[in-house]
């Protein structure tokens, strides 16, 4: 995946959350139209999860955020996400579970088509995030071909 | 002048009080709201919570108004979502919570 990159670093507080989403619903919304939301929700509670669960250890002040747009999808990373210890921690709730916690995560899970976790480069011990999403007519198409097979 | 991100109020009036929400709700004032709908429902008053004008709700803010639905339950008093709007509404299905509230009227259909 080769495409345009668009990036945005904020403070790790939960006040820039907001700018966080009018970056990048400005971004998206001609490519997902009506769909947009949802990408913005799953994008938010990332960066959310990032805020209030990232471990202090990896000493890192900001949210650094991007976008890699191409003619098929768009890939989110979110740098620093969390540390190898933390991944098994991560985990969505049961929705039978009426209780707070863990729906940030299904959230996610639910809204995006990949979630993954990338070591960074240099710095190994840190993994970043990243969701990806086909455009509304890429997974029209590939929809198409697979009914055709 | 532009709009506040969040907002809520208490509106005043004959019935239960009523709690009018908007802007967009989330981490960051999620604890606000949770704040204005936890008192009165600890001291047993209904509480009704407009959501007409909620542009934006993440994860945090649909646990307190599970919060809320629990505490009431708990409370043994009405606890109601009014006129959620299409934001509000679409999460709420995405979490398939819609049926767990009392909800009255939908945006743009007001209560009848």
């Amino acid at each position: 995946m080769a495409g345009k990159v668009f990036a945005l670093s904020v403070p790790a507080d939960a006040a820039h959350l907001v700018a966080v989403r009018a970056f990048f619903e400005a971004l998206l919304a001609p490519l997902f139209g009506d769909a947009t939301p949802p990408l913005i929700l799953a994008l938010d509670e990332a960066c959310s999860n990032a805020i209030r669960h990232r471990d202090p250890a990896l000493r890192c002040e900001t949210l650094d955020v991007s976008a890699e747009i191409d003619d098929a999808a768009v890939r989110f990373t979110l740098g620093s996400f969390c540390s190898h210890a933390d991944l098994p921690k991560i985990k969505p709730r049961e929705l039978a579970d009426v209780r707070p916690g863990g729906l940030g995560t299904y959230f996610i899970a639910k809204i995006m088509d990949k979630v993954g976790y990338e070591p960074e480069t240099g710095r190994p011990e840190r993994l970043a995030l990243v969701l990806e999403k086909a455009l509304p007519r890429a997974a029209d198409d590939r929809a198409r071909a697979a009914g055709r097979e | 002048m532009a709009a506040p991100r969040f907002d809520v109020s208490r509106s005043s009036g004959p019935g239960p009080l009523t709690l009018v929400v908007s802007g967009q709700v989330d981490m960051a004032v999620s604890p606000r709201l949770w704040d204005e709908m936890r008192k009165p429902l600890a001291a047993k008053e209904p509480l009704r919570v407009v959501l007409r004008d909620v542009t934006y709700i993440d994860s945090s803010g649909i646990a307190v108004l599970v919060q809320g639905f629990k505490l009431a339950k708990k409370s043994s008093v009405a606890f109601t979502l009014v006129e959620p709007s299409r934001a509000v509404a679409s999460v709420l299905d995405l979490a398939n919570l819609r049926e767990l509230f009392d909800i009255e009227g939908t945006a743009g259909k007001p209560p009848a």
